[in-house]
């Protein structure tokens, strides 16, 4: 115990947060260009021009059909094949937003869907264009109604990125087998990588609630109550 | 008669694949006429007014619009105006839904100022001013920080008018106001568009509330098979009763 306090935490912590450094550099850009593809998708599916959304379709088929391991296994070996040489790094991001996108494009879509037409009618009706309607009426509620379930696609993939180890890209898993290659100290270095991993993904998860409120109008945030309306005082009333 | 009319339709068809929902409407909305469409559930009321708004796209039929033509017939052959042209019109006959279908992400003023703003083009800090006016007019000068879902029934239906009013409408068109209602909260909504037709909206509404329209109506439709069966003064189609049993019928039933 003292060991691992005192000699094989500042000898190795610092060297597995380096690691850490790219996990999380690697999920920030893998998550935000996911969310763009994910988003492309989900509109050029609702879009309903066929030529459009069967490539798409099978795009999204594909991905979600298709171990992530393997997918970045072919990026990365197949792309210098057709003269695209990427680095570890950058083939991992592609593969993970190329996944996440396929994932994200059906939340996005569902979201979408959830809203019911009425909002989309009411802005034709005062002459508001389709993009306006989508851009102020549409999108704002319906990422609204996706952040908890992209904010739980991101905390995923803050630990599905240890996969690309296995493309040589020096993130934390790997980081954590290069002190074990040298050390032999697996259980004490696994076990300061799991750490790690916890770590970043209780505060993702705090992050994502905090966006979540910031996101929600005052009235409806849980534990607080403002502008109370006469309705739903009277439902708290007869509540309680 | 004066001035051209507001709103010209003619030989309107609408069907969606073999059902054919309108069959040759033709209906022409003088400026400051207060026209209520009734009839029963399923003859193409609602249909009706979204082709006048072009909702839907008609299939046939000539629209004209304080003198614009925004459909017609080209050799048998339908023709619309463009787009753009169609959203201008439509910003001047903005449509109010049973379901009010407010912006539910949107305050009661936001929601308000959004056409004029967006639409119009109009300077944000005019909007909102002549928001203030109009939501107060409505009764809710109190409620413009409010998101939708913090309104009654009534409260949203009202917002819903004042945004059809914010875009300085020639024309608004009701698709049963008040039919998503709870009966105490409908009364608020009557009063709201008895002012406007006082003041002289061109007005066309779809409504269940027959002793309303039988008040307020410059002219009652009775819309059924697709089509204006017959029109009138509230008194012509109304108070005769034998002369179409349909109406008659209709009629005997919204008594219950
Ligand atoms: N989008 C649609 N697709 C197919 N049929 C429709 C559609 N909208 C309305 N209809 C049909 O058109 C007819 C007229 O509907 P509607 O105009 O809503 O009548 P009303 O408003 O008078 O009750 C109904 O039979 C309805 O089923
Ligand atoms: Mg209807």
């Amino acid at each position: 115990m003292y060991d691992f306090l005192f000699v094989l935490i500042p000898k190795y912590f610092p060297f597995l947060l380096k690691g850490a450094v790219v996990t999380l550099q690697l999920s920030v850009l893998s998550m935000a260009l996911g969310i763009l593809i994910g988003l492309a998708v989900a509109l050029g599916r609702l879009a309903r021009r066929p030529w459009l959304d069967w490539p798409l379709r099978c795009y999204v088929e594909l991905w979600r059909g298709v171990p992530l391991v393997v997918q970045l296994l072919v990026i990365y070996f197949t792309l210098p094949q057709i003269g695209l040489t990427l680095s570890g790094f950058w083939a991992g991001v592609l593969g993970l937003s190329l996944n996440l996108g396929a994932y994200l494009s059906e939340v996005f879509r569902a979201a979408i869907l959830s809203l019911d037409k009425g909002q989309r009618e009411a802005g034709l009706s005062i002459g508001m264009s389709r993009n306006k309607i989508y851009l102020r009426v549409i999108l704002p509620q319906a990422l609204k109604i996706a952040i908890p379930t992209v904010g739980g696609y991101f905390i995923s993939l803050l630990k599905d990125s240890s996969l690309v180890s296995f493309i040589a890209v020096n993130e934390l898993l790997r980081h954590g087998s290069i002190v074990i290659a040298n050390t032999f100290l697996s259980m004490q270095v696994y076990l300061m990588v799991a750490i790690i991993y916890f770590v970043l993904s209780f505060v993702a998860a705090r992050g994502v609630h905090w966006i979540e409120q910031r996101l929600t109008p005052a009235h409806l945030r849980t534990g607080t109550r403002i502008n109370a309306s006469p309705i739903s005082s009277k439902l708290t009333e007869a509540k309680s | 008669m004066n001035a051209e009319p507001i709103l010209q339709i003619s030989g309107l068809h609408k069907a969606y694949g073999d059902s054919k929902i309108l069959r040759g409407v033709d209906l022409t909305v003088q400026r400051g006429e207060v026209i209520f469409l009734i009839g029963p559930s399923g003859g193409g009321k609602s249909t009706l007014l979204r082709c006048i708004n072009f909702l839907e796209t008609p299939c046939a039929g000539e629209i004209t619009f304080t003198g614009e033509r925004l459909c017609h017939q080209d050799n048998q052959i339908y023709q619309q105006v463009d787009e753009s042209r169609l959203r201008m019109a439509r910003s001047k006959m903005p449509m109010v839904f049973q379901q009010f279908n407010l912006f539910s992400n949107r305050t009661v003023l936001e929601n308000v100022i959004e056409g004029p703003v967006h639409v119009l083009r109009r300077p944000r800090q005019e909007a909102i001013a002549e928001a203030r006016v109009i939501l107060d007019k409505v009764g809710l000068s109190a409620r413009l920080d409010y998101y939708p879902d913090q309104l009654s029934g009534g409260q949203r239906q009202r917002v819903a008018i004042a945004r059809a009013l914010a875009m300085k409408p020639e024309l608004i068109l009701f698709d049963e106001p008040t039919s998503a209602l709870d009966p105490e909260l409908v009364s608020g909504v009557l009063d709201t568009i008895r002012q406007l037709a006082q003041e002289g909206m061109t007005m066309i509404i779809v409504t269940h509330e027959m002793n309303f329209a039988r008040k307020l109506a410059d002219r009652i439709c009775f819309v059924a098979d697709g089509g204006i069966l017959e029109s009138g003064s509230p008194e012509q189609l109304l108070a005769t009763p034998a002369r179409n049993s349909r109406i008659a019928s209709f009629i005997q039933s919204m008594q219950h």
